[in-house]
């Protein structure tokens, strides 16, 4: 590759991966500042996981001072989509984004119930999550158990990235109501992203495991702020899919923590990195 | 005295909002009995109210919880619980 040539962080080939397998290779972008592409011509699914990290990743990269070109999805849903979600109005948040084509229609179908929005204070945590209940609220798609099951979760990963995460682009949140079809009959479900691209959970807790500090945190009252009393959050997000068809994933540094009521905690050291945290959370929908 | 979270909003979801409710209620406290409404609340979260209680309890010495959705009763119960606050918490089903 000639010296000056742009770097693709993730090869063209790999975009699919990204938008389902939450693989990150961060790791292979060099520190020298050179130019990044990121190639989404590829990906044929847009959902919230994907879409928030990657608009943390871009700050992330905006923070050292390279130039970012996003090539859009060559199919036109997931071109849409990202325009559903807001992702351009995201990355604007610590940006200027210059479009060279003009925004795709939205979708309507699976309208998201929370676009991507970018926070860095509790003030802008209660509104998000304030807003996550008003529109749940609103399409009267979701019980009210389960409105505030997304609010708590929402509002906890939130607050863990506003306190915790030293991040100066702040934190970015996306929920969108979703379907799945497996063989048993399709279901909705309501997806819940946050993620930050800061300083990640081990560091957060002093220690060098990212695997092992994701662990530590999902424990009652392990925090990093050292006030007692804390630490309750993310042991209160793991609570809550303890109930059936709920799941927990959090994806920070090397280490990948996902947490179902049918196989309690896994976690996996992942080849790929994620620069800071990621945590997804699942919440049926209660439609059919 | 009686505290009703409706006219604070319907929905909580951090520790800064619970310290801003308490702060407000300045002098009056542990003057009486506290009664804290949260009818037409539809969220607190974890945070907000182990942080709530908390600090309510740095001053009062009884509250009691009224008009709760019933959803939000296992939480109130478990940050009572992370506090040793029960002697002196009391959740009712009913306003």
């Amino acid at each position: 590759m000639h010296e000056d040539a742009p770097h693709y962080f993730v090869a063209p080939s790999q975009m699919q991966s990204i938008a389902t397998c939450r693989t990150w290779n961060l790791g292979e972008v060099p520190p020298d500042g050179r130019a990044v592409v990121v190639d989404l011509t590829k990906w044929r699914y847009v959902s919230p996981t994907p879409v928030v990290g990657l608009i943390a990743v871009l700050g992330r990269l905006m923070r050292g001072g390279r130039d970012i070109t996003v090539i859009e999805p060559r199919a036109g849903y997931p071109l849409r989509m990202l325009e559903t979600v807001g992702f351009v109005d995201a990355c604007e948040t610590f940006t200027e984004v210059t479009r060279i084509s003009e925004p795709a229609e939205r979708v309507r179908r699976y309208h998201p119930i929370i676009r991507a929005m970018n926070f860095k204070t509790h003030n802008e945590v209660e509104e998000i999550a304030n807003q996550l209940i008003v529109e749940l609220g609103t399409s009267k798609q979701v019980s009210p158990p389960l409105n505030r099951e997304a609010h708590d979760a929402l509002a906890e990963a939130a607050n863990n990235a506003v306190e915790h995460a030293d991040c100066p682009e702040g934190g970015f949140a996306l929920a969108q109501l979703r379907e799945r079809r497996p063989a048993s009959g399709r279901s909705w479900f309501i997806e819940i992203a946050i993620a930050d691209a800061g300083q990640g959970i081990a560091a957060s807790l002093g220690m060098d495991s990212d695997q092992q500090a994701i662990m530590r945190a999902l424990d009652e009252g392990v925090s990093g702020t050292g006030y007692p009393h804390r630490g309750v959050g993310l042991a209160e997000i793991e609570r809550l899919v303890q109930e059936p068809r709920r799941e927990l994933a959090i994806h920070s540094g090397h280490g990948l923590v996902t947490v179902t009521p049918e196989g309690g905690r896994v976690a996996t050291e992942t080849a790929s990195v994620f620069p800071g945290t990621l945590l997804t959370v699942s919440i049926p929908a209660g439609l059919s | 005295m009686r505290l009703r979270l409706a006219e604070d909003g319907s929905t909580f979801a951090t520790r800064p909002r619970a310290q801003s409710i308490v702060r407000r209620l300045g002098p009056l406290r542990g003057t009486e009995p506290l009664v804290l409404d949260f009818d037409r609340v539809e969220a607190a979260s974890p945070a907000f109210l182990d942080e709530f209680f908390g600090l309510l309890a740095e001053a009062d010495s009884t509250v009691s919880v009224v008009g709760a959705r019933s959803d939000l009763h296992p939480l109130m119960d478990r940050v009572i619980a992370r506090r040793g606050l029960q002697s002196r918490f009391k959740v009712a089903a009913e306003a």
